[in-house]
C-alpha cells in the first residue's frame, strides 16, 4: 500500500511539476524568439500550401487494412486474454468500424467529398501538415495556452477556495460576488477580454482561466467544508496549531474533491480554449480549423478535430485514472 | 429537506446585498475618479441607462428572443434524441459496451470545434448554431440517462417481473421513473454546456442574438452594450438554472433518495 501511495504522490508531483514548469520554459522560448527581431512568425498562412496533400492511401487498401487490424486484435484477445485488455479491443473495434463506414460512404459516393472528406484524405492532409511543421506549431500553441491558463487557475483557485471555506466573515461577502460572476459563460467575456488585453495570447488565457477557475474554487470550498470535524479537533488536541490543521488535515482530506474540480475545470477550459481560438488568436488548433473553414479546406478541419479529440482523450484519461487512484487512496 | 430559518435567510440576503452594493459602488467610483478608463469598463449607471434605452427600442427583446429560440431548439432536440437513445443504450448493455468508446470519442471534441465544420455542412444562419448547441447538451443528458437506467434497483425489477409485468411495464413503471432524477441532473448539466456553446456560437457564426450583440458592440467599441449583453445572458442563465434546479429537486425528493448532486 505504501508503495502505491508513494507512486501516486510522485506521479502527481510530476504532472503538477510539468504543468508549472511549462509556462516558464515557453515564456523563455518566446523571449528568445522576440529578441531575434522582426514579426514573430509562429504561424504560417498556408494559402498555397493548403491544397498540397501528402500521398493519400488507396481507400480499398485502407478499409481492408483496418478490417484486418481489427480481426488480428480479436485473435490476439482470444489467444492472450490477459495481455490485451477488453476495453481496448472494444474501443478500437467500434472506432475501426466507424472509420470503415465513413470511408465506404465516400467510396460509394453517397456524400460529396467536399462536405465530408474521407479518412484517407484527412490522414494525408495531417501527414502533409506534420511534415511542414504546420501542425506542430498549432498543437504547441494550443497546449501552451491551455497549460498556462490551467496553472494560473490552480494557483488562484485553490487558495481562494481555502480562504472562502475557512473564513466565514470573508466568505459571506465574497460568495455573492463569485456567484454573480460565475453564471456568465466564459465566451461572453470574449469581447471584453479582447478590449482589455488585445488580440493574442492574453485574452484567450483569460477566457480559459475563467473556465477552469470556478469549478476549482467551488470544489475546493466543498472539499474543505467536508473535512470531518473530529479530525480537526484531534489535531488541535494533539497540540497542532492552525497551520497544521490547514496543511495536514484540511488539504489532504479535501484533495480528492479538489481533484474532481480540476477535472471538471479542465473539461470546461478545453471548450473555452477552442472558442477563444476561433476568435481571438492567430495560432492554435481552433484557429487552424477556422482558417481552414475560410478556405473550404475540409480535410484540415476534420484533421484538426481529430487532433483536438485525441488530446482531449489523453488528458481525460490521465485525469480519470488519477482520480480513480485517489478515490481508492481515500 | 433543510430549510433556512427566516432569520438566517434575511442575514444572508443582507450580506449578499451589502457585498453587491459595495462591489458596484467600488466599480462606479473607480471610473468616476478616473482610475479606470470608461472605454475599458463602463460604469454601472451608463449600463443601466443603455439597458433601459435598448428595452425601450425593443433591440434587447429581439436579441433575447433570437437567442432563446435558438437555444431551446437545440436543447429540445438534444433532449428528444438523448433520452430515448440513453434508454436503449442503458437497456442493452452489450450494445452500450461496444458503442461507448465511439461516443466518448465524439464527446471529447469540444462543440465549438465542430462549429466550422457545421457551418460548411449547414451554411451560415440558424442551423449550425442549433446543431452545435444540441450537440453540446446532448452528451451529458445521454450519459446521465444511461447511468440512471443502469442504477435501477434490481429488487424493483424483480418485483414487477414476479407480479407478471412484461418488458414494456418494466420500462414504463420501473426503469424510467427511477432514472428521472439522474436524467434531470443530466439535463441541468447539459443546459450549462449548451448555454456556454450558445454564446460562443453566436459570437462566431450568427447574425442575431445576445452573443452577436456582444460581438457587434465590440467591433464598435461600445463597452456599455457589451455589459448589457453580458448582464442579460447572466440573468437569463440564472433564471433557467434556478428553474431546472427546482424541477430536479422535485424529482429527487419524490424519489425519496434525498441527495442532490452539484456539478
Amino acid at each position: 500500500m505504501r508503495y502505491k501511495k508513494i507512486a501516486l504522490v510522485l506521479t502527481l508531483m510530476l504532472v503538477l511539476g510539468l504543468i508549472s514548469v511549462t509556462p516558464a520554459i515557453t515564456w523563455a522560448a518566446e523571449k528568445k524568439y522576440d529578441q531575434k527581431g522582426g514579426p514573430v512568425a509562429t504561424w504560417d498562412r498556408p494559402i498555397e500550401k493548403g491544397f498540397e496533400v501528402g500521398e493519400a492511401l488507396n481507400p480499398v487498401h485502407f478499409m481492408i487494412g483496418i478490417a484486418v487490424g481489427v480481426l488480428i486484435l480479436h485473435l490476439l484477445r482470444s489467444k492472450f486474454p490477459k495481455v490485451v485488455p477488453l476495453a481496448a479491443v472494444r474501443a478500437l473495434t467500434s472506432i475501426g468500424v466507424a472509420v470503415i463506414i465513413w470511408e465506404l460512404v465516400l467510396y460509394l459516393q453517397l456524400v460529396r467529398s467536399v462536405f465530408l472528406p474521407p479518412p484517407t484524405a484527412v490522414l494525408a492532409k495531417l501527414q502533409g501538415h506534420w511534415q511542414k511543421g504546420y501542425l506542430q506549431i498549432h498543437i504547441w500553441a494550443s497546449i501552451k495556452r491551455l497549460f498556462i491558463a490551467f496553472f494560473l487557475a490552480i494557483i488562484t483557485g485553490i487558495p481562494l477556495g481555502f480562504l472562502v471555506a475557512n473564513f466565514r466573515r470573508f466568505s459571506d461577502y465574497i460568495d455573492p460576488i463569485l456567484n454573480l460572476i460565475r453564471v456568465v459563460p466564459p465566451p461572453a467575456w470574449l469581447p471584453f477580454a479582447i478590449l482589455w488585453f488585445g488580440i493574442g495570447n492574453p485574452p484567450s488565457i483569460y477566457i480559459i482561466w475563467l473556465g477552469a477557475f470556478f469549478p476549482i474554487v467551488l470544489n475546493t470550498i466543498r472539499g474543505v467544508k467536508d473535512t470531518q470535524q473530529i479530525h480537526v479537533e484531534s489535531m488541535l488536541n494533539l497540540g497542532g496549531n492552525k497551520m497544521d490543521v490547514y496543511s495536514k488535515v484540511m488539504l489532504p482530506s479535501a484533495f480528492p474533491t479538489i481533484f474532481t474540480g480540476l477535472r471538471i475545470g479542465f473539461g470546461i477550459a478545453w471548450i473555452c480554449l477552442v472558442t477563444a481560438e476561433l476568435v481571438a488568436v492567430d495560432a492554435g488548433l481552433g484557429w487552424m480549423i477556422d482558417d481552414a473553414r475560410t478556405l473550404l479546406d475540409t480535410p484540415t478541419i476534420l484533421g484538426g478535430m481529430v487532433m483536438i479529440c485525441m488530446f482531449g482523450i489523453i488528458f481525460d484519461t490521465i485525469f480519470r485514472k488519477t482520480e480513480k487512484e485517489i478515490a481508492r487512496w481515500q | 429537506m433543510k430549510r433556512f430559518s427566516g432569520k438566517a435567510l434575511s442575514e444572508r440576503l443582507y450580506k449578499s446585498f451589502l457585498a453587491w452594493s459595495l462591489f458596484i459602488g467600488l466599480w462606479e467610483w473607480s471610473i468616476y475618479t478616473g482610475i479606470l478608463k470608461s472605454m475599458l469598463l463602463a460604469p454601472p449607471t451608463v449600463i443601466i441607462e443603455k439597458m433601459l434605452y435598448f428595452l425601450e427600442k425593443g433591440y434587447l427583446q429581439i436579441n433575447i428572443a433570437a437567442s432563446l429560440g435558438r437555444f431551446f431548439a437545440g436543447f429540445v432536440i438534444a433532449i428528444l434524441i438523448a433520452i430515448p437513445l440513453g434508454l436503449i443504450l442503458g437497456l442493452f448493455k452489450r450494445l452500450y459496451e461496444w458503442i461507448s468508446p465511439l461516443l466518448n470519442f465524439i464527446r471529447l471534441i469540444p462543440p465549438p470545434a465542430i462549429l466550422p465544420f457545421a457551418i460548411i455542412l449547414l451554411g451560415i444562419g440558424e442551423s449550425p448554431a442549433v446543431f452545435v448547441i444540441a450537440l453540446g447538451s446532448f452528451f451529458p443528458i445521454l450519459m446521465n440517462t444511461v447511468q440512471g437506467v443502469k442504477e435501477t434497483e434490481t429488487i424493483h425489477l424483480e418485483v414487477v417481473k414476479t407480479m407478471g409485468g412484461n418488458r414494456v411495464d418494466l420500462i414504463r413503471h420501473v426503469i424510467f421513473p427511477s432514472a428521472i432524477p439522474t436524467v434531470m441532473t443530466g439535463i441541468r448539466i447539459g443546459f450549462g454546456i449548451g448555454w456556454l456553446v450558445l454564446v460562443s456560437s453566436e459570437v462566431v457564426a450568427a447574425d442575431s442574438g445576445l452573443g452577436f450583440m456582444l460581438e457587434g458592440a465590440r467591433n464598435l467599441l461600445e463597452t456599455p452594450t457589451i455589459f448589457v449583453g453580458m448582464t442579460t445572458i447572466c440573468i437569463l442563465g440564472l433564471m433557467i438554472d434556478v428553474f431546472l434546479k427546482r424541477i430536479e429537486r422535485f424529482f429527487i425528493l419524490r424519489k425519496g433518495g434525498g441527495y442532490l448532486t452539484y456539478n
